[in-house]
């Protein structure tokens, strides 16, 4: 038999970091070339075996000892046997090498250790052990204590990353030498030689042996450096004995889905059953006979297998498992479940989408990338709110928020400003204090199987927020930096100066008006030349976004850790240095005993946000005229008027600021006990809290100095926290043909909000305008509420032979929110599904790789109203009267309300083709929300606006859900990957109990959906007199239809009728793009919504007017210019803005590139040499393109009052050390 | 866990209890102490003049006015349809600046009063004052009502299930039940101020708007018996110099409104008085500056001026501090001059042309005016029409004054279409806002709308 020693093995482990590394120091007694002589290791790197056979020389041991202590390393010490075959035995010294021994254990290394020494054995083959004469280690018998103890592990961790550090320092030094080089070249030279000579030797399989007992411990890469390094000068004083034609195969384990490395994936030998996994850049290296075969696999990849043959290098893709569905878990809140066996609607999104969008906002990540989910932003302005609509809106009037959970803990999705602001009249985001890139996923819980574990709250679906957590393996630094740039996606063209002029002229001729300086001041006392670009000058400038991030994770089998931190800076498109900034800590540990009995999670995410804006939007003012004056003065200070004429110069809003400082924490404490092989206990605990102060000032240098305004400033504080805690008990029983799993539970709720607002007046100078004690007059006043809740809930599911599974929910909910007596409430479902693919029958089709009936119906409900609501109270005014405390009464008194009840029904189809390549589902569902909480519009009279009261409205939500996903190529280099989803959602209000009577009649209307754009039939304009005539309901043409007679309830339905995304993933080799698209169908407000003052009046317009009537005959769509208030063109102006008519909805289709993003990835040698796994740079676009007929300004905003959404370009990179 | 699940099924109402709201109180609550269930009082003052131009502060001088002959609105928007009296049933003004806080207060006042009844924990003189204060109010906001409106729903109960279907009822029965609710509330009010000043209501400020009830239902002896004790009473004297008259507890005034915690010192002076070289809000029609004698102090002390594009234009001045200013003016509802135009009208109409001259004469001497005794009035007409006259000129930009003069003596008509271009007759009365007739189907709309 050819011996062949591969002493390349040794020297590429080195060169690739050692992950694992083969350090075997084997004697070969024989080879007097070759004398045993001791070799430091570091500990992480240890290699270890006991003394299969012969005896090592005392006098060796003694000196190897020695010199450990001499050296004063304390890391460990390798003994080389001078006996017979191959034989090693390690004595590891001090904590750092038991800590290293702790890494090691989860990668199969047995090792038992004392607590001040270690001896480590492996198990041997069983030839090996036949020795009989083996030597007890003395190590063993101080005892083992083994380390459990945390809080221990935790110092030792740190002193482990502090002697990796001066090991690598050290390693340097010793080497990079070229001597040392040359001399294990040499000396492996003269190795091979000796090898060959025995090549007839009866030792076997010693490699085998050897790999075998590598203990495969994580480590900081960068010390990978030096362990080679190490590694190289101890392959020059190893003896090897080579028994067979055994050598090392190397190669790496790439996934198809995304042509990253897999990190993790198990290499096995198929003969020796020896395996090997691969490291951060997917590399492995096992040994093997050119004969032998190896298997790749990994968790949610099909598993192949390659023979070796005389290949050194394998390289191999792995294909996304056709069982992923079945190994992928879901996390569905109070339980996991495997996606192919899930009966109810969930959906996850990872945290690698997320991460790949430019927007500081998680929630915005989402639009278009789940059915049935819509995604409104709000405002372009970062911080903004974001509406979340999940199915549907299935209140009338009330929340249709979902719930929020995040890391197990209730989240406040609302605003909690108290101070209006620029953010728009939803206020600010919460959630734009997470960081996206701390998100391992989001999920969204949309059917009654999936929500009613929720109960009350689960109405309006949930959404489920899972953080990155640490994982197994070794000690990971990424840093994430990137900057980028931001432009307002489009904004109608306004009238130029000239256009605006010949307006305004023609306005007076047709009113038969004369200009005079007073009544038209902009042409007679102004510069009607100038012309002033304000969509360019107040919101068209350049955002620019900086971030950065650094996480540090890693973790042993038992404890993982992740602790990360970011950084995000935006500033605004307003011509101001003011700027969002944003700064994250999210760290987490969990921990399980060695038993895996008991197990503790803890995290906890902090945002501290800031957002500097000025008071209001400026968006609202690029309806100023645009022969507007000069807004500064020459001096620098802001100019007020022209020829004697003020104006309101839109720049004082610059100088009246609104700081919002918001803080968020999220702690969350969750401990899992098994009492038994089947019996789980867990008791989650969460604690939120999030605090906002704000601050909104208003100088006198604001304001035209000839207003004689004083200073103002309001202050604003509030602060929200809340408890939950959930026990909670899970069983689970086999039986021969099925499993029932069993969840039961309990939540209670505590929530306490106060809020705190000064208003402080009547400042004399700006100086001091943020002093309260400054203020010539202050009032103040806050507030308090409590929320609390209850629920018991239970779920049980049976699976049948992996074939039938059915789950029953159900949850008994009491919640603050309601009076005495109408506290509780009972909500659950029933969820079942078939997965036929597994049938027997189905053999015959092997196209069909999965498939799956599944269905569910339940009732959830929804509290989401105000605390205190059925409370008669009375609370103070913040105007005292005469000194005196002065209350008023906060409502009408209603304490009968109980309980909006959500019934869901779902019924979808899923399959798999082509060993899933092709994966495509269809879901349908409808959903009817009855007893609606509302907030009734009463006729003033009452004394009130309104009443929380039930109404026995019934309302239906129904739609389809179609998702596909296609691996369309999928190769080692190239790989293209598209996913489609669309959404087809209709609303219809069932019945309404006595509508016509209601004061409900004039804004909804049986049979259509709540969404409704109501008004009169526009007719066009009278070529004649220019003006816009309606259609009555009789068909017959006025110009002053009748509210009552001639109002068309529902002239457009503003739902969307079909909304979705479009997804596709390309890779090339290292270069991978991802492209989104979101796209919605629907009718929308057009620019007339905020454009309400009648063109030729002293605003600017959009350049459509000027399509308008000019002189009769002219056939035209826009009636004509009128500036006379009291004028018929007016009138009927007046008559659209209060009552609507079908010009002022408009199509607000739109197909937008959401998201582009490029990723290089650099993965060479040179780089892994550094430490650096990963190292890629990126290129992210948000809202690049939007293609849209709409007639406004941005299709998804459909305002002009708010700023249109951002397209946002970034660039950074990636850095994984 | 498991004494948890027991908790809950034992006690699961209790956990999820809540304390009260720390902020607020319960009805109950209010209503077990004097000096909260004054707090109560006090917030319906506070409400009545803390909502900026809405009817109880300033709302009533600007949108009656500008419907009738003294001001109008210099730049153009929603008041023009006051203006030109051509009001849309959806101008947004008369629902949330008339007709909503009118019906808020009177919601306040009913809760008061029922608040008070229903509790034994107050003493009986603090609970006397308190619904006398919470009856008048209720009775001079439907007051305002029946004048605008016409018939309006009457609502007395807080009782929304009752209140939200309420029709409309007559005028003649409202003024029935103001006249009741005010001579309860002149039983109950004490002769003194709750507070030491002028700023809520007593007997007295019953008793004044008892008299102009009176004179508006023709009632003369009533109107002249009411408007008798106020002159006669000692607190209340006519100021010699016009423009104290609307100083902070002047003599003359005998109810007025306190603005606290507002940049601002009364609405009107924030409504009226222009910023340097601006053009002002609101400007009177040269008619009536041609109206004033050029000695009558008045157009010296309650009318200014200003000079916009070589134009002279004129403005109310009657409170003459647009912010700041410290409370050194209160805004005035009721003050003595108008007690003696009452008297001297319901003496005009009892042809006591002497008496009626004796209080014209009082006013008129105050403004730096002759006596008539020289030119006595011929007959009953000529003295009412120098009356109204002099209504017009002393209680100009006042509280609706003008406008209900003209409507009540069914002047309106007449004057109104000389000056206005498309008058119509039906323009006499607001339209009910078109939001209420959608909120409650039981409303009908004013004939014309």
């Amino acid at each position: 038999m050819k011996q062949k020693l591969r002493l390349g093995n040794c020297y590429a482990l080195a060169k690739h970091k050692l992950k694992q590394v083969a350090v075997s120091p084997h004697t070969q007694p024989s080879s007097a070339a070759l004398p045993s002589v001791p070799i430091r290791l570091c500990p992480a790197y240890i290699s270890l075996k006991r003394p299969a056979s012969g005896i090592l020389a005392k006098e060796e041991r003694l000196y190897s000892e020695r010199k450990a202590h001499t050296e004063g390393y304390g890391i460990g010490q390798a003994h080389v046997g001078a006996g017979q075959g191959s034989a090693s035995e390690q004595v590891l010294y001090s904590d750092y090498t038991r800590i290293a021994l702790h890494l090691a254990r989860p990668n199969g290394v047995q090792s038992e250790y004392s607590s001040s020494t270690v001896a480590v054995h492996t198990e041997l083959r069983s030839d090996l052990e036949e020795i009989s004469n083996r030597r007890p280690s003395r190590w063993l018998d101080r005892g083992s204590a083994i380390v459990r103890n945390w809080f221990a592990f935790g110092q030792a961790i740190v002193w482990h990353l502090f002697d990796c550090a001066s090991a690598f320092s050290r390693s340097v030094a010793e080497g990079l030498s070229k001597a040392s080089r040359t001399l294990v070249e040499a000396r492996s030279k003269d190795c091979r030689t000796s090898l060959e000579q025995q090549s007839n030797n009866g030792q076997r399989n010693i490699e085998e042996s050897c790999v075998c007992t590598h203990a495969k411990v994580p480590a900081p890469s960068g010390l990978g450096l030096a362990l080679g390094l190490v590694a190289l000068l101890l392959v020059g004083n190893v003896k090897y004995t080579a028994a067979q034609e055994s050598f090392s195969v190397r190669g790496k384990v790439i996934s198809a889905a995304d042509g990253a490395a897999i990190e993790g994936a198990t290499v096995t030998n198929k003969r020796t059953r020896i395996h090997a996994v691969t490291d951060g850049a997917g590399e492995y290296s096992i040994p093997a006979r050119p004969d032998d075969a190896l298997i790749y696999s990994f968790l949610g990849y099909v598993t192949i297998e390659q023979e070796i043959g005389s290949r050194e290098r394998i390289s191999v893709v792995l294909d996304v498992a056709e069982s992923m569905l079945e190994e992928v878990e879901i996390n569905a809140g109070y339980y996991r479940v495997k996606a192919k066996e899930r009966t109810g609607s969930i959906v996850e999104v990872n945290g690698a989408t997320i991460a790949q969008q430019p927007v500081s906002d998680p929630l915005l990540a989402l639009t278009g990338r789940v059915s049935g989910v819509k995604i409104n932003q709000n405002s372009g302005i970062t911080g903004a709110a974001v509406t979340v609509q999940i199915r549907g809106m299935n209140s009338i009037d009330q929340g249709n928020e979902p719930l929020y959970i995040v890391d197990g803990v209730p989240f406040a999705s609302e605003s909690n400003t108290l101070l209006g602001s620029s953010l728009g009249t939803q206020g600010n985001s919460p959630f734009a204090s997470l960081n996206p890139q701390d998100i391992e996923s989001i999920v969204v819980a949309k059917d009654a199987d999936a929500t009613a574990i929720y109960g009350s709250r689960g109405a309006n679906g949930v959404v489920l927020i899972t953080t990155k957590r640490g994982r197994q393996g070794k000690t990971k630094i990424t840093f994430d930096v990137g900057a980028g740039m931001s432009r307002i996606t489009r904004f109608m063209t306004l009238l130029n100066t000239q256009e605006y002029v010949e307006m305004r002229k023609e306005a007076f001729k047709n009113d038969g008006r004369t200009l005079t300086s007073t009544t038209a001041p902009d042409i007679m006392a102004w510069d009607t030349t100038r012309y002033t670009d304000l969509v360019k000058e107040l919101i068209g400038g350049d955002a620019y976004t900086a971030n950065g991030m650094v996480s540090l994770s890693g973790g042993s089998e038992h404890t993982n850790f992740l602790i990360s931190s970011g950084f995000y800076r935006q500033t605004t498109v307003f011509p101001t240095d003011m700027a969002y900034k944003k700064a994250t800590l999210s760290s987490n540990v969990n921990h399980s005993s060695a038993d895996q009995k008991f197990q503790l999670l803890i995290s906890a995410n902090y945002g501290l946000d800031y957002n500097g804006l000025p008071s209001s939007d400026l968006t609202s003012s690029v309806r100023l005229p645009p022969n507007i004056p000069s807004l500064y003065k020459p001096d620098g200070k802001l100019n007020w008027e022209e020829g004697g004429y003020t104006f309101n110069n839109p720049l004082g809003v610059l100088r009246r600021l609104y700081k919002l400082n918001t803080e968020n924490l999220i702690g969350n404490l969750r401990t899992t006990y098994s009492l038994a092989k089947n019996l789980e206990v867990q008791l989650n605990f969460g604690y939120s809290s999030q605090t906002s102060t704000e601050i909104r000032l208003n100088p006198i240098s604001a304001y035209n100095p000839t207003s004689n305004r004083k200073g103002n400033a309001s202050h604003g504080n509030n602060t929200r926290n809340g408890i939950i805690i959930e026990p909670q008990l899970n069983y689970s029983l086999k039986l021969s043909k099925g499993t029932f799993d069993i969840l039961l539970g309990g939540a209670w709720q505590k929530n306490n909000t106060s809020g705190l607002t000064v208003d402080a007046s009547g400042y004399e100078t700006d100086a001091i305008l943020e002093s309260i004690g400054g203020a010539a007059a202050v009032t103040s006043s806050n507030s308090f509420t409590q929320y609390r809740y209850a629920a018991l809930f239970g779920r049980t599911s049976y699976n049948h032979r992996g074939k039938y599974l059915l789950n029953f929910t159900a949850r008994r909910d009491g919640s603050s929110r309601f009076g005495p007596g109408k506290r509780l409430a009972t909500f659950g479902a029933i969820g079942g599904a078939w997965i036929f693919s597994r049938e027997s029958f189905m053999d015959y089709l092997p196209i069909i790789t999965s498939g799956k009936i599944r269905g569910s119906y339940g009732i959830t409900g929804s509290d989401a109203i105000g605390n205190y609501q059925y409370l008669d109270t009375y609370a103070f005014t913040n105007n005292p009267y005469g000194g005196q405390a002065a209350m008023y009464p906060t409502r009408l008194f209603n304490p009968d309300f109980g309980w909006e009840s959500n019934r869901k029904f779902e019924m979808a189809f899923e399959t798999g083709l082509n060993r899933d390549k092709l994966l495509f589902s269809v879901a349908y569902y409808n959903n009817r929300s009855s007893n609606q909480l509302v907030q009734y519009s009463l006729p003033g009279q009452t004394g009130f606006m309104s009443i929380t009261r039930n109404m026995p409205a019934l309302l239906r939500n129904s739609g389809w859900e179609i998702e596909a996903d296609a691996s369309l190529i999928s190769s080692g280099l190239f790989s293209w990957h598209s996913s489609v989803n669309l959404t087809f959602p209709k609303s219809t209000l069932l019945s309404f109990p006595e509508l016509k009577n209601s004061p409900y009649r004039n804004r909804y209307a049986l049979g259509k959906p709540l969404n409704l754009g109501s008004g009169f039939q526009l007719n066009g304009v009278n070529p004649e007199t220019g003006i816009y005539e309606f259609l009555t309901a009789q068909n017959q043409i006025s110009v002053n239809p009748s509210r009552e007679e001639d109002l068309v309830i529902g002239l457009v339905n503003l739902d969307p009728k079909l909304f979705g995304g479009f997804h596709n993933s390309f890779r090339f080799a290292r270069f991978q793009v991802e492209v989104f698209f979101e796209f919605k169908k629907q009718m929308g407000h057009s620019y007339l919504r905020d454009f309400t003052q009648a063109p030729g009046t002293m605003f600017n317009q959009p350049t459509v007017v000027l399509e308008r009537w000019r002189q009769p005959g002219s056939e035209t769509h826009i009636q004509k210019y009128t500036a006379l208030a009291s004028s018929d063109a007016s009138r009927v102006n007046t008559v659209m803005n209060a009552n609507g008519a079908d010009a002022k909805y408009t199509d607000a289709s739109y197909l937008r590139l959401k998201n582009v993003a490029m990723t290089y990835r650099f993965s060479t040698e040179a780089l892994r040499k550094r430490g650096i796994s990963t190292f890629s740079i990126y290129l992210r676009g948000q809202n690049l393109l939007t293609f849209t007929n709409y007639l406004g300004n941005d299709p998804e905003t459909q305002s002009n009052l708010r700023l249109p959404p951002l397209r946002t370009l970034t660039a950074g990179l990636k850095l994984d050390i | 866990m498991c004494v948890m699940f027991a908790c809950f099924f034992i006690a699961c109402d209790a956990l999820v209890v809540v304390d009260p709201p720390k902020t607020e109180l319960t009805r109950a609550n209010v209503f077990s102490s004097d000096q909260s269930a004054s707090s109560a009082v006090a917030g319906l003052y506070s409400q009545l003049i803390t909502s900026n131009f809405a009817l109880m502060s300033c709302g009533m001088t600007l949108y009656p006015g500008m419907s009738a002959d003294e001001i109008y609105n210099s730049s153009p928007g929603l008041n023009d349809e006051f203006t030109l009296n051509s009001l849309d049933p959806f101008n947004s003004t008369i629902n949330t600046y008339i007709w909503n806080p009118a019906y808020r207060y009177i919601y306040q006042a009913n809760a008061i009063i029922e608040g008070l009844e229903s509790s034994n924990a107050i003493s009986e003189s603090v609970a006397e004052q308190l619904k006398g204060e919470a009856l008048f109010i209720r009775a001079f906001c439907y007051f305002y009502l029946v004048n605008l409106f016409g018939d309006v729903p009457f609502i007395v109960l807080t009782d929304y299930n009752i209140s939200n279907s309420e029709p409309r009822m007559d005028t003649e029965l409202i003024y029935d039940a103001i006249l009741s609710d005010l001579l309860l509330a002149e039983r109950l009010l004490k002769e003194e101020y709750p507070t030491n000043e002028k700023i809520r209501v007593n007997k007295w400020v019953a008793k004044a708007m008892l008299a102009r009830v009176y004179l508006y239902l023709e009632n003369y002896e009533a109107a002249i018996e009411k408007s008798t004790d106020l002159i006669d009473a000692s607190d209340y004297n006519l100021l010699d110099e016009p423009s104290e008259v609307f100083l902070a507890n002047s003599a003359e005034a005998i109810w007025q409104l306190r603005l606290d915690g507002n940049s601002y010192n009364t609405w009107e002076g924030a409504a009226f008085i222009p910023q340097p070289g601006v053009m002002p809000n609101f400007v009177i029609y040269e008619d009536l500056i041609k109206a004033f004698a050029v000695e009558d102090k008045r157009l010296e002390n309650w009318i200014d001026r200003v000079v916009v594009d070589g134009q002279t234009v004129y403005f109310p001045y009657k409170y003459k501090i647009r912010s700041g200013g410290g409370g050194t003016e209160y805004y005035t509802v009721v003050r003595l001059a108008e007690q003696y135009l009452i008297r001297a009208e319901a003496y005009a109409y009892l042809d006591e042309i002497n008496l009626a001259i004796d209080d014209l004469d009082i006013i008129r001497i105050r403004a730096g005016l002759e006596s008539l005794k020289e030119k006595m009035p011929s007959d009953r007409n000529e003295l009412l029409n120098l009356i109204n006259q002099e209504r017009r000129l002393e209680l100009f930009c006042e509280w609706g004054h003008r406008w209900f003069d003209l409507n009540r003596t069914n002047r309106l008509d007449n004057v109104m279409a000389e000056k206005k271009d498309d008058w119509s007759v039906n323009d006499k009365l607001y339209p009910i806002p078109g939001n209420q007739l959608l909120a409650n189907p039981a409303l009908t709309q004013n004939i014309g709308y």
